[in-house]
């Protein structure tokens, strides 16, 4: 139990004409390790979540255990919390600032107080690690192309050495490839480094592909949390939350309601490509 | 951090102030702010403060609300009221701390002072409260259109205005999410010092610096692709037309500033 979030409630602009209640009693354990993938509508409150994991925010009640401690505590420093669980915001190109790639990525470790040698090799690390060549590293960080620019800054957040990191969206407006890329990344991360991944996304086929687990989330509350399978295997109430399912499940399901008694314990286009062509091949 | 700045934002209430017609509240915002400095004695205040109260009442914006616009200029006012109490010279001593005499005059004036800005600010929020941005250039363009005729373009300042307002809520939020993004970077923007306080601003400058030309750039690229060319033979979806209620609004303003000036004349508490 690396991070248990316990009765969150928070609200924005309390006492005003804007009020808007974005999360109420929110109850959810995560393990270190885990994939998890939090998905919900928009406005159902996931961004808020993940900001308040990160210490960014404060609740308005309920608090969050960080490796056991209370992460809004008094005495807790928060400061160290932000290398330790790593977010990831939406465009996070958007905040690359300095006069060259390496020095953008220096600037987290070296807010957190990493030595100047650990910042050097961390820094280095997480930009071979998000596949930036040495021929980059001088650039300036405004003159890379888009999907450039989001590893630089994937990798500012990675030369911290987080134990946990928190992605919101991190493929929006990527084509394939840059999408591919930093999906394979984030999983190599979780696979191979054993960071905790939390990963908000709107694509279902992602969601399917890697997550060990999915929490759904609307007006502000947790609606579903299981595998993808058995989050997805309701698919209907999933509907009534402005969510879709896997394009993979989607076609199977539709075969199975036309009578075709193919196999249902299918996520992906690939699964569900495999049985449909075992499904022709015992037919003929 | 940056939502606590209220100044200049739109606060939508169901009240006669917010349907009145935007040329009759810029009126009454100009008159009110004029009337705050020929005078200087308790009646003139005691009908501005009646005045402005009477219509933060009718506007039904929440008197917090109101207060907490002030919080950003509160350092500003401090300065006033301490600079003309300790540097007023004069000859009316009231009482003395070491060599600092506070005189009577500098009493009188820090308390005006005071007041004078803390309804000068109050008063342009409620225009500002009460009517949105494109009300407000809508308002303008109308208001300076006669202009027009010695070549001054209005309507591009308008539109200039209107654009530079409508951009302000999206900035503020952009600086906030830049903010938070460079928090979870570990930037620290209140401890450490100037140096490293400076350096952690420059990485919230620098990127709102940027996509502010980036959405420069996009929104001129729009509105060619719209083929927009300025004011002349534009209609408006909403002209401004004065209905009775203005007529009246411009009545009560006129009457609030000939009160004033009528009782600047006479000073009948002596201060």
């Amino acid at each position: 139990m690396q991070i248990i979030v316990d009765h969150l409630n928070y609200t924005y602009s309390k006492g005003l004409v804007y009020e808007r209640k974005a999360l109420d009693d929110i109850n959810l354990v995560i393990n270190r390790g885990e994939y998890v993938c939090i998905i919900g509508h928009t406005g159902s409150g996931k961004s808020t979540l993940i900001q308040l994991l990160d210490g960014l925010l404060k609740p308005d009640s309920g608090t969050i255990y960080f490796d056991g401690k209370d992460i809004f505590d008094g005495d807790y420093q928060l400061k160290n919390l932000c290398g330790r669980v790593g977010l990831v915001f939406q465009y996070p190109e958007y905040q690359l600032f300095e006069t060259s790639v390496i020095e953008d990525v220096k600037f987290g470790p070296r807010n957190i107080g990493m030595s100047s040698l650990d910042t050097d090799v961390a820094s280095y690390e997480a930009l071979k690690m998000v596949g930036i060549g040495d021929e980059l590293l001088d650039v300036s960080p405004l003159e890379l192309s888009g999907g450039e620019k989001r590893r630089v800054a994937i990798a500012g957040i990675l030369a911290m050495k987080p134990e946990v990191i928190i992605l919101d969206e991190p493929t929006a407006g990527l084509d394939t490839k840059g999408r591919n890329d930093i999906l394979e990344l984030v999983n190599r991360l979780n696979r191979e480094n054993n960071i905790t991944v939390i990963l908000v996304s709107h694509n279902m086929e992602d969601v399917a592909k890697y997550a060990d687990r999915v929490v759904v989330m609307a007006e502000g509350k947790i609606y579903s949390d299981g595998t993808p399978k058995e989050v997805f295997a309701d698919y209907r109430s999933l509907r009534e939350v402005g969510l879709d399912i896997p394009e993979g499940m989607y076609i199977i399901e539709r075969l199975r309601e036309a009578g075709i008694p193919v196999r249902t314990d299918i996520m992906t286009a690939e699964e569900a490509a495999a049985e449909i062509l075992r499904f022709i091949s015992e037919e003929s | 951090m940056l939502k606590e700045v209220t100044i200049g934002k739109y606060y939508p209430a169901q009240s006669v102030i917010h349907k009145l017609d935007p040329r009759v509240k810029l009126a009454g915002t100009i008159l009110f702010i004029i009337s705050l400095f020929p005078y200087s004695t308790a009646e003139v205040y005691l009908i501005a403060s009646l005045y402005l109260a009477l219509m933060i009442k009718i506007s039904r914006i929440p008197v917090g609300y109101m207060l907490k616009g002030l919080r950003p200029v509160i350092i500003l006012i401090i300065f006033t009221a301490v600079f003309s109490l300790f540097l007023t010279p004069g000859i009316d001593v009231v009482f003395t701390i070491g060599s600092v005499h506070i005189t009577r005059s500098g009493l009188k004036k820090a308390v005006f002072m005071v007041l004078r800005l803390i309804y000068l600010i109050m008063g342009s929020s409620l225009l500002t409260y009460t009517t949105t941005p494109n009300q407000l250039t809508d308002g303008i363009e109308k208001a300076l259109k006669p202009l027009n005729r010695i070549k001054i373009p209005v309507h591009e300042f308008a539109l200039m205005m209107s654009l530079s307002m409508r951009f302000i809520p999206i900035l503020m939020e952009e600086a906030e999410k830049i903010t938070k993004a460079q928090s979870a970077r570990g930037a620290d923007f209140e401890q450490g010092g100037f140096v490293k306080k400076a350096k952690n601003i420059i990485s919230i400058i620098v990127p709102l610096l940027v996509s502010a030309t980036k959405r420069a750039g996009d929104l001129a690229l729009a509105m060619d692709a719209r083929c927009y060319h300025g004011g002349s033979n534009r209609t408006k979806l909403k002209p401004l037309k004065y209905s009775f209620r203005d007529f009246a609004g411009y009545v009560i303003v006129i009457f609030y500033f000939a009160l004033i000036i009528a009782s600047g004349q006479v000073d009948f508490i002596g201060y």
